[in-house]
């Protein structure tokens, strides 16, 4: 894959490679395409607990920014939570088909919904989808 | 459920040695193909799909240059693998000057997964450089014929096994439980001829019925299966370093997998859940993390 691979408009992208969709007063989170790429195939996620109360992710890193691993062959890396919030639903096709996150990172392989706590603050910390591509681009 | 000869293997383990070993290759310790995603065979629970995950290095060129850049970023080891040629070997030959120059200049640590190399590949591979070779081992003729697909026999693995064993400092032997599959069949038998190199190390593998491959739909050996088999191998080799590679199903079983080779005296585990670190931690092991491929040299610490 060349650069950031799929970017979709109309959602919001965190520099740890994690996407926002917006629906109502919910978020829908998954990792991005070029994340995913990256990882290679993916043959575990570890899924947050419904109820879990996460924090936008910033540095230093910790736990109480992530919303689950994901683990392919070789490497495991932890999913930082892009919105502070209450998870409220978690997707249990992952459970069965890790690869939806490489199949389907926007789609099918979404990782969890959030009820976010400080929604109008934080989105203006996440990119769109020509600022999380022009990132990638320096990453590369 | 953990069974008597268990309790017997984990008291080997514990007494000889009370740290559970995580190991994480990602970032330190990558993975290179030589021959990208190309491979001559098409065996049963691969179909070239792993090949995909690793750094394609197809010319000396383009290896020398990836591992320099590497290197500089603070890699500790590469992992040397590929497709297999129509022998049933990753073909080193063309890279051989290189290796022996990334060796020199980088002073990596050198992983070679080898296949059934030819005695002079080997010798070749040891004047190089590399330090370890990483051995698909079988033991059953018909599981070779099943999934490889080529005309090679028990007493092939065993002569390239000590063909390595002769040339390199290391020599592991990996051994994939469910293999023919997804039965038990010529494990015992490649327990056996590890034994004939002394191994310093094992790696104990299991069959993954990996999507689109032949094997995709496969139901592969149960969690106690495994769990006897690499508790036999703890019997054989109490003094080697045993591991639970990175090749095994991390479905809903994945725990149930890990405990199994856990309690059956594994020393080192690639990736493991955070349970089985728990669990580890309350059986009194001490957990240490390192950041290589579980095969590599108790020597090699990698931080």
């Amino acid at each position: 894959m060349v650069g950031a691979g799929e970017v979709p408009e109309g959602l919001y992208y965190s520099r740890e490679h994690e996407w926002v969709k917006i629906e109502g007063k919910l978020a829908r989170v998954g990792v991005t395409d070029y994340a995913q790429s990256k990882l290679g195939d993916v043959v575990y996620v570890e899924l947050p607990e419904v109820g879990k109360q996460v924090k936008q992710a910033a540095e230093p890193k910790g736990k109480e920014m992530e919303i689950g691993a994901v683990e392919s062959i070789k490497a495991v890396s932890a999913a930082y939570s892009p919105l502070s919030g209450t998870v409220k639903e978690v997707n249990p096709s992952l459970q069965e088909r890790p690869e939806l996150i490489n199949t389907s990172p926007y789609n099918e392989g979404w990782i969890c919904v959030l009820e976010p706590s400080a929604l109008e603050v934080e989105l203006k910390q996440l990119m769109d989808a020509k600022g999380y591509t022009d990132y990638v681009k320096k990453l590369e | 459920m953990t069974t008597n000869i268990q309790h017997r293997t984990f008291l080997i383990k514990f007494r000889r040695d009370s740290t559970f070993w995580a190991c994480y290759p990602h970032p330190k310790f990558p993975t290179i193909s030589i021959t990208g995603d190309k491979c001559a065979l098409n065996c049963k629970h691969c179909g070239r799909h792993y090949l995909q995950n690793m750094l394609a290095c197809q010319t000396p060129d383009i290896l020398r240059k990836t591992c320099l850049e590497l290197a500089s970023n603070g890699v500790h080891g590469v992992l040397l693998s590929g497709g297999y040629n129509e022998d049933g070997y990753v073909p080193f030959a063309p890279f051989l000057d290189t290796i022996e120059q990334v060796k020199n200049d980088t002073g990596l640590f050198l992983s070679a997964h080898t296949g059934l190399v030819p005695n002079w590949i080997a010798r070749e591979l040891g004047r190089v450089g590399v330090d370890l070779a990483d051995f698909d081992l079988i033991g059953d003729d018909e599981t070779i014929k099943l999934v490889l697909g080529i005309d090679r026999k028990v007493e092939d693995y065993r002569t390239a096994m000590k063909a390595l064993k002769r040339s390199l400092p290391h020599v592991v032997p990996h051994i994939c439980i469910g293999l023919h599959a997804g039965e038990i069949k010529g494990e015992r038998v490649a327990l056996e001829l590890a034994a004939d190199i002394t191994p310093q190390a094992l790696v104990m593998l299991v069959l993954v019925p990996t999507p689109r491959t032949e094997f995709e739909h496969i139901t592969g050996p149960s969690p106690a299966e495994v769990g006897e088999l690499i508790a036999e191998a703890r019997l054989k080799f109490p003094e080697a370093t045993l591991a639970l590679g990175c090749m095994r199903p991390r479905d809903a079983r994945r725990v149930e997998f890990e405990l199994q080779a856990l309690h059956a005296g594994v020393d080192r585990m690639e990736l493991p859940s955070e349970q089985t670190t728990e669990a580890a931690r309350k059986l009194g092991l001490q957990v240490q993390r390192i950041e290589a491929c579980c095969s590599v040299s108790s020597s090699f610490t990698g931080v």
